[in-house]
């Protein structure tokens, strides 16, 4: 059969400055696509993976294809002309980029955009230049007959009320509906070939699986093929034929979904389906991959997994490898048969692993035992941790947060504060909670719920507008207010390790420098800067470094050196893996858990992510529109929510499994609507709008959170129906429940 | 206390190392990116060029810039007097060496003034209250509600034309942009976790400043500094062209232009060559500036390179 | 909506009202007694005390600081500016006869600026790294570099000394125009020209931008309908403060055309001690470019939809 897209030894450079090597972003990547079909492109960051789907579409500037073929029904890509091109991308090649928020024009109606596509497909060489900029220069779409097409289209990719919206613009619109009018752009050129490029990274995961569906579904009535570009397997597996997966610019394996899921045969595959959290046991150490991330710089032969490959052999590095066959259609570029047989835990690091960092790291991380004193009570290195939430000694809490409630101010212009106009905008409304030594809590929500704003109360970094935070049964101010003891015993991790080491420093000074405040002697320091260096896995040179030459994932162990200086009790994550690949979220996660483990700390751990959640917490709290709507033990919840909106979160998650939740929550689309806004909650119930099972007494009345099941020992949900659901759900373990430490929460 | 006695038992090592830490961070900081980028390279050769000119030329020069020599006005070009001589007799180069003394100062004397003020009133803004931070804004607002030229001829002409008084004038106006580029600069910084990191483990507000807020503002302020030389020393030709500058018989290259435009037809080399100096002078502080903008901009640093994907 | 007008306004008068202490406030305050300088100035020989006294009196300088100002103040607001020293004719009257010459430059100075600017800048960021760009970026530098009153001479010098083609000084006929229009537009050009390519060069990388090529959209309509409009959104601003820099090469380059407008009244007065005139000027000139900024943010509300609310900068949380 002639395959209806063709990629064949694709490679594809970046010149970089002058002097040094280019970089070779495409190292020959070859597969196809029939027609019909959905292809899943799956590698993490730097695989090249966006570049090979650029580079379909030509528009692989700054990069430069220097070999290989692309071939379209036919027809050679590399080395078409402008007009052919023109002609393809307005017609059969559709694309839809990773960042809905960027990839729209800021000035332009969405209405016009789409009408635009319309306009180039019916007639691709003719576009004449002032018709356009004039249609542009309109406000609204005037022409009807494209206004109906393009409504048509809105409605198509499921955007509500389009009548109402085709002449708003891009920023009055949310994530997740411009990304839907992206797809109506890509829709509206009928193509043979949609190329989605990370199409649901930056969206939560609600949005993210009725795009998904979205996609499926178009893909079934139009008979389109779809190139679905992930960093993340699970996320493309659901809806895709075969999966392409890349590794440094080369196509490491390829096959059937199914086949490749349950018979991986590269290394590389194995340890990043090893390395999700939603595929070990809650609190198991993840497998992790050794060595660096790849940086495109490696030799000209040879494997580019090779080194961080603990089956490579002598001629890895050194010759090419050859294409072998595992199975019907399922081929993989290793040529050890060691490593195609070995299992998904065998491939993985060993369970001592080196850190993601360079190969002179190895020798210098010896000094380590001097600060892991601490008892932590707790198997680190190996095995299960010993859960905390039947411990009895873990009584009295660290930290309690009593009725909190935090508002910002809706408008800063003199005149509402002059006149006692301004909204104030609740971003924590009413949350109690507590936080035991040694116990980990999991805060989960989608983007805007209050989370973030939860975790800097506890920091300090906000005070609270009403109600009090209480550190050691002491209530605590703002960072400020707190006595030097108070602000030693919290540490902080932030999300986004780009920004939470000050550029202009080192490293060593970054870390020092709550030793500094605290008053500490420059040798004393010097030797605890090494010590916690080796605690986090980074060898000493680091000191020496400035943030931007350390990878993500490195910059994410320094911030957590920094946030363990003065030896704090608690540590408050807040997504201290968003923003990492997933091999190198694995070993972050298990640093942490290791710390966790020997120092004996209480965490709390924000995240959207509810296998991340899943698998480092004791207890989970969910969070919706500011306040707490289910609190409880973290396999009970996530097996058996007691609210409609947990069990949103949980049906959304992608990958293969039983869903958990009982009723029909079918209609996606209406729980990916976006959450209401906070300065005008619904009344009643906060989530009745998205809920699939809501009631007019929900519309009603607002439920507050209680305990259901077993008396007051339970978990806590702000559902009137949560006593059904405890019923729907499988047999809830009681006696378990005893030891649930929940009520002293109120 | 234990600080100083680790330093009096081993201080040749903690010296060395000082010194040594100190040449690494030289070397990664001002290192071959700065050597490598083609206009800094220009343009400092050209400012250098011009402070030595200025310092060294007059005492080269064998002729005196002010007396004057009736019998040989208005001679072109020659081997005795390269650049001619003036309606005096006076001849020209030695008179433009000894205005590029008058520029430079000028230039680097205003920019310091505005550079200063208007550093602390932005960091001021930026980390004081909305009260404070809403009055210094307005005071910003006033201040750029004068175009900048018209205010300072004002202040010039009423203080009285003089170079002193120059000086004065141009930093009155030019602070305001400086303001603003460091209290937005310290606005974008100021909630970064890192500095939150500060914050939280009880670093002082004005240590928070010194140490996170204003290394990362420096960047921004030194590249406008360098360009604002420029600026200032075309500012401050034309207040001298118009007469409110250095007064005759001083030599200033915006007086030159003002003396020789009577002789335009005559004697063209009398515009032409204070003209030719100011716009080098210029150039070399904009290209400067730009290779500066260039090699600092933190967005520039890594991107190139990390393109991909 | 209205709120926000309001506020603006608000802020907008908040500001003039300073700018006007401001100018008063300067020239009141010189050191000396201004009666016994103006004076002597007039006449060449130090006045009589009953001559100082008479003035001080025909001027009010014995009133308080304060009460002249207010007084000032309220005269200003109702268009009366005072009355000149020298020419006994009211300052309002002055300014009405002036200000069409400047405004007419620097109307002309834009226009040119903008004509030559923004294709120049186009094709530089198009043509990135090419010859062209760097012609583009060598004459942008040069031009910012220049004195304008400089490269008025030399304009003088070519064009109507050695070619004779245009009128060396004077106002009224286009062809007096020529000249100081490319003098004063000149410096601005350059400013623009650096500033389109740059925004150009940014916009050029935006995500939006590829969107576009990839719905097969031409590159010149890619160039000039995507990414050119968002591109004018920083420039808009710069040419509105470029405003003031118009009006600060004015005076400049009406000195050097002889042209009579505000810039040769402004800096004859100030040789003059002519405060009334000088105060006048400084008032009108920054009424002037206050307002042009306030239109600016207007304009800037039609080419970004994002920006809706008038007034409240939200860069501070």
């Amino acid at each position: 059969m002639n395959a209806l897209l063709e990629i064949d030894d694709l490679h594809v450079r970046f010149r970089s400055r002058a002097g040094s090597e280019p970089v070779r972003a495409v190292d020959g990547a070859s597969f196809r696509i029939e027609p019909g079909e959905i292809v899943g492109l799956v590698g993490e960051s730097g695989s090249g993976k966006s570049v090979t789907a650029r580079s379909i579409v030509r528009l692989e500037e700054p990069g430069e294809i220097v070999d290989g073929n692309i071939r379209f029904d036919g027809r050679e890509l590399t080395t078409a002309d402008d007009r052919t091109l023109r002609r393809l991308r307005g017609r059969e090649l559709a694309t839809v980029f990773q960042d809905p928020s960027t990839s729209l024009n800021p000035v332009y109606t969405v209405g016009e955009q789409i009408a635009e596509a319309l306009r180039v497909r019916s007639d691709p060489d003719r576009q004449p230049f002032f018709r356009e900029l004039i249609l542009g220069a309109s406000s609204r779409l005037r022409s009807r007959a494209l206004r109906s097409d393009v409504l048509d289209l809105m409605e198509t990719v499921g955007i509500p009320r389009p009548a109402e919206r085709i002449d708003d613009y891009p920023h009055q619109f949310s994530g997740g509906m411009r990304q839907r009018v992206m797809l109506a752009i890509a829709l509206a050129r009928r193509p043979s070939v949609l190329i989605a490029d990370e199409p649901t990274t930056a969206l939560d995961t609600t949005t993210q699986a009725a795009i998904l569906e979205r996609l499926a579904a178009l893909n079934e009535e139009r008979e389109m093929s779809v190139l679905l570009i992930s960093h993340d397997l699970d996320v493309v597996a659901e809806l895709c034929d075969r999966l392409v997966v890349m590794y440094d610019g080369t196509v490491v394996e390829r096959g059937p979904v199914d086949d490749l899921r349950s018979n991986p045969a590269h290394p590389y595959t194995k340890a990043l389906l090893g390395c999700l959290p939603r595929r070990s046991k809650p609190g198991t150490r993840l497998p992790t991959i050794d060595g660096s991330p790849s940086d495109g710089s490696r030799p000209q032969n040879g494997c580019a997994f090779a080194d961080r490959c603990s089956f490579a052999r002598e001629d890895c590095y050194s010759t090419a490898q050859p294409t072998v066959s595992v199975g019907e259609d399922h081929t993989v570029a290793c040529g050890v048969p060691d490593a195609r047989e070995s299992t998904l835990e065998g491939a993985a690091a060993n369970p001592n692993p080196e850190p993601e960092s360079t190969s002179e790291a190895t020798g210098t991380a010896t000094t380590a035992d001097t600060a892991l004193a601490v008892d932590g009570g707790a198997d680190a290195r190996t095995g299960e941790r010993v859960r905390r939430d039947d411990d009895p000694t873990a009584g009295t809490p660290i930290v309690e947060l009593e009725a909190v409630e935090k508002s910002f101010r809706g408008s800063d212009a003199l005149l509402d504060r002059l006149f006692g106009t301004d909204e104030r905008v609740p971003a924590v409304d009413g949350v109690s909670l507590a936080l035991r030594p040694g116990e980990t809590v999991g805060l989960v929500g989608e983007s805007g719920c209050g989370k973030s704003t939860l975790a800097r109360l506890i920091a300090g970094l906000e005070e609270p507008t009403v109600g009090a935070v209480r550190l050691r049964g002491t209530a605590v101010g703002g960072v400020d207010a707190r006595t030097d003891d108070q602000r030693a015993e919290i540490g902080v991790v932030f999300q986004h390790p780009g920004t939470s080491l000050d550029p202009k420093r080192t490293v060593g000074e970054s870390i020092a420098e709550p030793l500094i405040e605290a008053g500490w002697a420059a040798t004393r320091r010097e030797d605890r800067v090494a010590e916690l260096l080796s605690l986090v896995d980074l060898p000493l040179e680091y000191a020496d470094r400035f943030p931007r030459q350390l990878s993500g994932g490195q910059r994410q162990r320094v911030a957590i050196a920094r946030a363990l200086a003065l030896e704090p009790s608690v540590l408050v994550l807040d997504e201290p893996t968003a923003a990492l690949d997933v091999s190198t979220q694995a070993t972050i996660l298990n640093l942490l858990a290791d710390l966790r483990d020997e120092l004996g700390l209480a965490c709390l751990f924000v995240s959207h992510d509810l296998d991340v959640v899943r698998h480092v917490a004791d207890r989970v709290a969910v969070m919706y529109l500011g306040r707490l709507v289910e609190v409880g033990r973290t396999e009970r919840t996530l097996s058996n929510p007691t609210h409609p909106y947990t069990a949103t979160l949980l049906a959304s998650l992608p990958g293969d499994r039983d869903d958990p939740v009982p009723t029909a929550v079918a209609d996606r689309d209406a729980l990916a609507g976006d959450p209401p806004s906070p300065t005008d909650p619904p009344a009643g119930c906060a989530f009745h709008p998205r809920c699939p099972v809501a009631t007019e007494e929900c519309r009603r009345r607002e439920p507050p959170l209680e305990s259901v099941g077993d008396g007051t020992l339970g978990p806590r949900s702000r559902c009137l129906y949560a006593p059904e659901w405890i019923e729907a759900g499988a047999d809830p373990p009681s006696d378990v429940d005893a030891s649930d430490p929940g009520p002293d929460d109120e | 206390m234990s600080d100083r006695e680790t330093w009096r038992r081993r201080p040749t090592r903690r010296l060395r190392a000082l010194l040594e830490r100190g040449r690494r961070l030289v070397r990664r900081r001002f290192g071959r990116r700065y050597r490598s980028n083609g206009n800094i390279r220009l343009g400092g050769a050209i400012v250098c060029l011009l402070a030595i000119v200025a310092v060294v030329g007059p005492m080269l020069s064998p002729y005196d810039p002010t007396a004057q020599a009736l019998e040989r006005r208005l001679a072109g070009p020659s081997l005795a007097h390269p650049l001619g001589t003036d309606a005096l007799g006076r001849d020209v180069a030695t008179r433009l060496v000894y205005g590029a003394r008058i520029s430079l100062a000028l230039a680097v004397g205003a920019t310091l003034v505005r550079l200063v003020v208007g550093t602390a009133i932005g960091l001021l803004a930026a980390t004081g209250s909305r009260l404070v931070d809403a009055a210094l804004m307005r005071l910003v607002d006033v201040q750029l509600a004068f175009p900048g030229l018209v205010l300072a001829l004002v202040i010039a002409g009423t203080l009285g034309p003089s170079v002193r008084n120059v000086v004065i004038a141009l930093s009155a106006v030019g602070w305001a942009s400086y303001a603003r580029v460091v209290r937005s600069s310290v606005l974008a910084v100021k909630d970064r976790p890192f500095v939150e990191s500060a914050r939280l483990c009880g670093t002082p507000r004005r240590r928070i400043v010194t140490r996170h807020l204003l290394p990362n503002v420096a960047s921004p302020v030194l590249v406008l500094a360098t360009l604002n030389l420029g600026t200032v020393v075309l500012a401050a030709a034309g207040l001298s062209f118009l007469g409110l500058g250095a007064q005759p018989p001083t030599a200033e290259w915006g007086t030159m232009i003002a003396d020789g435009r009577n002789y335009l037809r005559s004697a063209p080399w009398l515009i032409t060559a204070p003209g030719v100096a100011i716009a080098v002078t210029v150039i070399g502080f904009n290209v400067l500036g730009d290779g500066l903008r260039d090699v600092l901009d933190p967005d520039h640093v890594d991107d190139a390179d990390r393109r991909r994907t | 909506m209205i709120r926000a007008l309001l506020a603006r306004l608000g802020s907008l008068a908040a500001v003039m009202a300073t700018v006007s202490f401001v100018t008063f406030g300067f020239v009141s305050l010189t050191p000396g007694d201004p009666a016994h300088t103006i004076l002597r100035e007039q006449r060449q020989s130090p006045p009589s005390e009953r001559e100082v006294a008479a003035f001080r009196a025909e001027h009010g300088f014995d009133e308080p600081f304060v009460v002249r100002y207010f007084s000032w103040l309220g005269d200003a607001v109702r268009g009366d500016l005072g009355t000149s020293y020298y020419q006994s004719e009211p300052v309002t009257s002055l300014l009405v006869e002036h200000l069409p010459n400047t405004l007419e430059l620097a109307l002309a100075a834009t226009a040119v600026a903008l004509v030559v600017a923004v294709p120049l800048g186009v094709v530089s960021a198009v043509h990135h790294e090419t010859w062209i760009d760097r012609t583009g970026q060598i004459a942008a530098l040069v031009g910012v570099s220049m004195p304008n009153f400089w490269l008025g001479y030399l304009l003088i010098l070519v064009c109507s000394l050695r070619l004779g083609v245009t009128p060396v000084s004077g106002a009224g006929t286009l062809s007096h125009l020529v000249l100081p229009a490319i003098t004063l537009g000149t410096g601005m050009a350059a400013v623009i020209t650096r500033l389109v390519r740059t925004s150009m060069l940014e916009v050029l990388e935006a995500e939006y931008v590829t969107a576009a090529r990839s719905k097969g959209v031409r590159e010149r309509l890619v160039v000039y309908k995507h990414a050119l409009r968002n591109a004018l959104v920083p420039v808009v601003t710069i040419v509105g403060l470029q405003f003031g820099f118009v009006l600060n090469g004015a005076v400049v380059v009406e000195v050097v055309f002889q042209r009579p407008g505000l810039g040769t009244l402004l800096v004859d007065a100030i040789f003059a001690r002519d405060y009334p005139i000088v105060q006048g000027v400084v008032l009108v000139t920054a009424f002037a470019f206050v307002v042009t900024n306030q239109l600016v943010d207007l304009a800037y509300v039609a080419l970004d939809p994002r920006i809706e609310r008038g007034g409240g900068g939200d860069d501070r949380r």
